[in-house]
């Protein structure tokens, strides 16, 4: 057998993953599987690579905070290739996002106020809301996002939902599943909503509360970290204290979750891409 | 083996390559004659990738460090260059660490931390195309209109990242070469 060098092989097996993650011909895909099945370290390479990338997905997933990298100015090559003036360019650049910005807050200000979120079945999504609180879907779940100045209100329509709230006293955060109202300031806690099921409310930390107005069975009971509510209908709130080792295992679905529109630092929408690079597209 | 290679990239990203490191300091220090680390290692994942099912694998770091054993002895019965002291050596990489998840060996943040190390030694670009393409899940086409590039460029930047990544990742970068030669004056040392 020839022995290839390994870093060579990497190379290829990097080229074919990112080739892959485009549209492939079918004799490009049969080119990929004569590769695959040419040398066994080919397939162990080629694995590798698909390993670091999930690496890098999960502790993205985990911690897009810390991976988030610092907002960056345009890199001067290509201003350069604009041919335009750099300090020109950032004045106007900053002018122009200026406009934008205020543009989009006028079209997109409807829409914020009542956002929904949707998983298919497999999916989990994590997203930020506009008030820094993390909502995290379980899958297939849907939520409505219902905010005003005065309260923080999100409707649970169906499965499961992870809510890491943001401290704001003035504003409370509240989340309506069926006929259950769970208020909570500054926590951490997941609401869930199956058909035929009670509703259950698991706090990981800090306080909720979880209220049934049209229930009059059940009066209103107040949460504490590692402890599950179970709201059965026309019958009292039961509530039972866990481990955090249970708590911890109850939310693994969580692991796996892949947010998007984390890395605004990264941003530059279409209509920003100089005309030189639009044609070359 | 097609559809699941996402799948089991993910398995692999949980219990192989956290011990990626141990398992080649392991094989350096076998130190047998004509044996290229790199090579065990991507026969080590071709053999754990190529496994039906991985879930039936209990122990990973266990199974990881069988796999590569039996990859040296291969490799010895191939070049038939049986160092007298090579079957002593091969009891260096039999030696059994704890076997503990991948999650306690390595807090998450630290693996967080690890990553944006890898990242922060990747040019911005490329470091970007990884970020939208794998952290986000942005497609090819949403990455290049990101960042007003074309999609060929997207593909380039991926392909070099992930090669980094490769090489970075468990030799620090260092060419493989200075790697086993600095490892082997080490070993002199001690």
């Amino acid at each position: 057998m020839v022995r290839r060098n390994p870093k060579e092989i990497e190379r290829v097996a990097a080229e074919w993953l990112a080739r892959r993650g485009g549209d492939l011909s079918s004799q490009e895909e049969v080119a990929f599987r004569e590769w695959l099945a040419a040398d066994p370290r080919h397939l162990g390479a080629y694995a590798r690579a698909e390993a670091l990338m999930a690496h890098l997905e999960r502790a993205g997933a985990a911690g897009a905070d810390a991976l988030r990298l610092e907002a960056e100015a345009p890199e001067p090559s290509m201003i350069a290739r604009w041919g335009v003036d750099r300090r020109r360019f950032i004045w106007g650049g900053s002018m122009i996002a200026g406009l934008a910005a205020a543009m989009g807050a006028v079209v997109w200000l409807p829409r914020l106020m009542r956002e929904s979120y949707s998983t298919i079945l497999g999916e989990t999504r994590e997203v930020v809301l506009s008030d820094g609180s993390m909502l995290t879907l379980n899958t297939a779940s849907k939520v409505l996002v219902d905010y005003s100045k005065r309260e923080r209100r999100i409707v649970l329509m169906a499965g499961e939902a992870l809510f890491d709230v943001a401290k704001n006293r003035r504003r409370p955060f509240l989340v309506v599943a069926g006929d259950t109202q769970v208020r909570a300031l500054g926590t951490s806690f997941t609401v869930k909503l199956l058909p035929r099921e009670p509703v259950r409310v698991l706090v990981q930390e800090g306080q909720v509360e979880v209220k049934r107005p049209k229930v009059p069975e059940a009066a209103p009971v107040k949460l504490s970290a590692n402890t599950i509510a179970v709201a059965p209908s026309q019958a009292p709130i039961s509530t039972e204290k866990l481990t955090s080792a249970q708590v911890s295992r109850d939310l693994a679905w969580r692991r796996w979750q892949r947010p998007r529109g984390h890395f605004p630092a990264i941003a530059t929408s279409a209509s920003w891409c100089p005309p030189m690079s639009r044609t070359r597209r | 083996m097609d559809v699941d290679f996402r799948d089991r990239g993910r398995w692999l990203a949980r219990h192989l390559l956290p011990h990626e490191p141990l398992l080649r300091t392991r094989l350096r220090r076998m130190n047998i004659y004509g044996l290229e680390v790199d090579d065990v290692i991507q026969e080590v994942y071709a053999r754990i990738a190529s496994q039906p099912n991985l879930d039936a694998i209990k122990y990973p770091l266990r199974y990881a460090i069988q796999t590569a054993t039996a990859i040296a002895i291969d490799h010895m019965r191939h070049t038939r260059v049986v160092p007298i002291n090579a079957v002593g050596d091969l009891e260096k990489l039999e030696v059994l660490a704890p076997e503990a998840s991948p999650e306690q060996q390595l807090e998450f943040r630290e693996e967080v931390t690890a990553v944006s190390r890898l990242l922060a030694q990747l040019p911005r670009r490329t470091r970007e195309v990884l970020i939208l393409r794998r952290v986000e899940g942005l497609s090819q086409r949403e990455t290049a209109e990101r960042l007003c590039i074309s999609v060929k460029t997207v593909e380039k930047h991926m392909a070099g990242g992930v090669a980094a990544l490769m090489a970075l990742f468990g030799r620090g970068g260092k060419s493989a070469h200075q790697t086993s030669s600095w490892q082997n004056k080490a070993a002199d040392h001690g």
